[in-house]
């Protein structure tokens, strides 16, 4: 049976709440299951029973773990996630205060990665079985195995320390107050290695599923009756094969996004950007409860409404999905 | 009544203030006139700080970031003297059991409300004595602080207290404002994120992950500082990171905690920086032992280990031996109470196998005597190559080791609260006075399931005795006697095994960010007020 498009898209919300609501039970439960305090962890050296029981009944720790779910249920509801216990903020604030840094990262490494993926993908598909089919095959691989933190060391060592032309981690310059379009030109200059490191390796991705997908589209018949009728290789290959291949591809950057999202960590890490990655990782180090849920919560979102926004593009081009 | 004569320290720091605002005038002079740009430096942490209030955490990040905002009652200096700040004179009754304390008249809050002496009665009361860990302890003879009038503050002792002077600093008694405290639950209120000091520089902006950003005060109270327009404190988790920035000249100083001490040595042969040493009050590696473990619980076990561990090699090797010096016994080799006279266990595997044996556990037909289990925070480094060390020297005298690490929090969890360890290694901070950050590693009333007490479940009664008894002796030498005789036992009965102490390196660009690591015995900043820029910006 087919769907329509509004169908199609009502569908996919109404199974995303029960997916969060598990996602969510899931996290709090099995957060909680792990070795470790937040307050000892707040509290620093020989701390006071009074400093850890303060902590305990701000952040209500003392009460049992199911009242705890049910409360942060109903919070959640109301788009209110708990307060930090490290930050003592709001996490809403915290996380969606970091969140777009991620996102503009991810986002232009995805891009990066998704155009010079198929590039090199299509590329190698017209000359399979040649030495440049077996080159791109080679770099993919080199690339998709290719550590992010060592990658990214590698390149700040030759870019910034050597060479001196790109600045080593951090998102703005901070000695310098800059506005407008230098503003801009500088969150650029600072985006160049991560989104490298970052787009290394999903490109080896997409190139190799954009290759395998190409292989096979240009292989079918009706490519064959193209090619006969006369049609031109480029035009074969990018009117014909293409649509059908991009498919793959698209399935391949939808997921790839929404694991960078979540999984930004090593590479915000290295760069000192200030993403959810990082928040991320340390909220576990912490065991700060809420910002943890916060950040799966958040995440999950994010990966739910990709998902949907990659159904909707393949069932776009290409109603056979639309079930 | 004891008087201190601070007129001439005093005239030392208007003259310090002078000359370097001269010499400062003379060298930035050019850069003023054709920059619009503020002098700025800037800084690294290597974390997100919990909060900016160090009246009520020892936290490093929050000591770090809170440093040009919050400021105490006194300055302790480098060389441990103690230099008034926030109160410029003050006097100690003959018998030890009143403080007077008279503050300035000219300080105000970066709000502009005055600072009064209900400021710091309502800290200590309220944060300094009652959450803060070293606090508790160093206010703990405090009966009852009054406020004659807003500039003297008179502290009553119950009995005399030898260490209190030391926790008039801010890395113990920060002062915080009242009139916007009042009322709030200190331990967790979002006012922690948004301080509100005394000090030479304000904060103006904080972005979680990015960086801290501080502007100087233009109200401050001593007349000329600071010298630089703003501070930056750049957050970069990633220590390589740290490096390869400030070798570009994006940063300009790194304090100890985020300079990965291995790589002191390559950048101290960097023309354009410049190494600080910070005085060793700070903090001690120590292999802490569960007396409640059945072999560890034997003495003549822990001195077998004592000659079988070799601890000059530890020192030697981890972190290529810049950051370590020789302590032996639980009191930094730093402090003026350090027990000079401490023999070492020498490194001697032969004393050892035969103190094994004598001990009732003789080798088994593996070669094995029995096995233990060491645990260190996963973090931590050094802790890891410790380990592994011992590991060997423990295996040479025929005992098994096994190693366990995990994250701060599940190790603290599992260790600490949970008592399931035998040796934990961890750097402990030890504070500016051994009664403030070594007694509660060793008095049997600090057998607690919390971390960094005591966790070794020590008990000696002569120790609980001693420590009492030193605490009334405000009189260093006759202080000095008693803690001596505490380090003998201590080092005699070894409940804690003291590896090294460290040594904090700082590194800061030469002829460009001076002066900013000395004061405190930390290691960490803290006087931004005389903090300058000489010359010109330069790449490492």
């Amino acid at each position: 049976m087919t769907m329509s498009l509004p169908g199609l898209v009502l569908n996919r919300v109404l199974l995303g709440i029960p997916t969060l609501l598990i996602i969510v039970t899931a996290t709090f439960v099995l957060i909680r299951l792990a070795p470790g305090d937040p307050a000892l962890i707040l509290a620093g050296d020989a701390p006071t029973p009074e400093f850890l029981a303060a902590i305990n009944e701000r952040y209500g720790l003392d009460r049992p773990i199911l009242e705890q779910l049910l409360i942060f249920l109903g919070q959640a509801i109301r788009f209110d996630l708990g307060t930090s216990i490290y930050y003592q903020q709001p996490v809403v604030d915290v996380v969606l205060q970091r969140a777009p840094a991620t996102i503009i990262l991810t986002a232009s490494a995805i891009l990066v990665a998704a155009l010079a993926g198929v590039i090199f993908g299509v590329w190698a598909a017209r000359h399979k079985g040649t030495n440049i089919d077996a080159g791109v095959g080679l770099a993919s691989l080199l690339g998709y195995s290719l550590p992010a933190f060592w990658l990214g060391q590698l390149l700040i060592l030759l870019f910034a320390v050597q060479l001196n032309i790109l600045p080593a981690g951090g998102m703005t310059t901070a000695r310098i107050q800059l506005s407008g379009a230098a503003y801009y030109l500088d969150v650029a200059r600072h985006m160049v290695l991560p989104v490298l490191t970052l787009a290394t390796f999903e490109l080896g991705l997409i190139a190799r599923f954009t290759r395998t997908a190409m292989v096979e589209a240009l292989g079918r018949d009706y490519v064959l009756v193209a090619r006969a009728k006369g049609g031109r290789m480029n035009y074969v290959v990018w009117k014909h094969a293409f649509p059908n291949a991009i498919v793959t591809t698209i399935t391949i950057v939808g997921l790839e996004f929404g694991v960078l999202l979540g999984g930004a960590v090593v590479t915000e890490t290295v760069f000192s950007w200030p993403g959810i990655g990082r928040l991320f990782y340390d909220a576990i180090l912490r065991r700060d409860f809420p910002l943890l849920t916060g950040c799966f919560i958040l995440s999950s979102i994010a990966v739910i409404v990709i998902n949907l926004i990659t159904d909707l593009l393949c069932a776009i081009l290409d109603p056979r999905t639309r079930r | 009544m004891a008087e201190y004569n601070w007129s001439a320290l005093a005239m030392d720091r208007r003259r310090f203030v002078t000359g370097t605002l001269t010499a400062s005038a003379t060298l930035m002079a050019p850069r003023f006139a054709d920059a619009q740009q503020p002098t700025t430096l800037v800084g690294v942490l290597e974390e997100d700080p919990p909060g900016f209030n160090s009246a009520i955490t020892s936290t490093i990040s929050t000591f770090a970031t809170s440093s040009p905002v919050h400021q105490g009652l006194t300055l302790i200096m480098a060389d441990g003297t103690i230099e008034p700040l926030l109160a410029k004179s003050w006097e100690i009754s003959p018998d030890g059991l009143t403080y007077t304390f008279h503050l300035r008249d000219d300080v105000m809050w970066h709000d502009g409300h005055p600072f009064t002496s209900a400021d710091v009665k309502f800290s200590i009361e309220n944060a300094n004595g009652k959450l803060h860990p070293w606090g508790k302890v160093a206010y703990k003879p405090l009966k009852a602080i009054e406020t004659p009038d807003d500039h003297t503050v008179i502290y009553r002792l119950s009995a005399p207290s030898a260490s209190l002077m030391s926790a008039t600093d801010r890395a113990v008694g920060a002062i915080i404002p009242k009139h916007l405290w009042e009322g709030k639950n200190i331990a967790t209120d979002p006012l922690n994120q948004k301080p509100v000091g005394t000090g030479p520089y304000k904060l103006v902006a904080y972005e979680r992950g990015k960086e801290v950003r501080y502007e100087r005060n233009p109200n401050y109270f001593i007349k000329g500082a600071p010298l630089v327009d703003q501070l930056i404190f750049r957050i970069m988790p990633d220590p390589a990171t740290r490096i390869s920035a400030l070798q570009q000249g994006e940063v300009d100083m790194i304090y100890w905690n985020a300079l990965p001490q291995s790589e002191v040595a390559r950048l101290s042969r960097l023309p354009n920086l410049q190494i600080t040493k910070s005085p060793n009050r700070g903090a001690a590696y120590q292999a802490v032992y569960n007396l409640k473990n059945q072999y560890l619980g034997n003495k003549d076990v822990r001195k077998a280990f004592a000659h079988a561990i070799d601890r000059k090699f530890i020192r030697e090797s981890v972190d290529g031996g810049l950051t370590s010096s020789e302590q032996l016994g639980p009191v930094s080799p730093a402090s003026p109470l350090y027990n000079k006279a401490l023999k070492d266990y020498a490194f001697d595997p032969a004393l050892a196998n035969k103190l094994l044996d004598q001990a009732g556990f003789p080798r088994g037909a593996d070669g094995n005597r029995f096995t233990i289990e060491i645990a260190w925070p996963s973090f931590n480094v050094a802790a890891g190559k410790i380990a592994d060390i011992i590991k060997q020297n423990l295996a040479a005298v025929g005992v098994g080791v096994k190693l366990f690490s995990a994250d701060r929090a599940a190790m603290i969890q599992r260790c600490y609260v949970g008592g399931q360890f035998d040796i934990a290694i961890e750097a402990h901070a030890i504070g500016p006075d051994p009664d403030i950050g070594t007694e509660r590693f060793y008095n049997s009333r600090n057998i607690q399931p919390l971390p960094y007490v005591n966790n070794s479940s020590y008990v000696n009664a002569e120790v609980d005795k001693l420590f009492d008894e030193q605490r009334s002796l405000i009189d260093l030498d006759k202080r000095k006697v008693v803690y001596d005789k505490i380090q003998e036992i201590i080092w005699d009965d070894l409940p804690i095994m003291a590896l090294y102490q460290v040594v904090f390196n700082n590194v800061s660009r030469k002829q460009y960010a001076v002066d900013i690591f000395e004061d405190n015995g930390n290691g960490t900043w803290e006087s931004f007020d005389r903090a300058k820029i000489v010359g010109v910006h330069t790449k490492a």
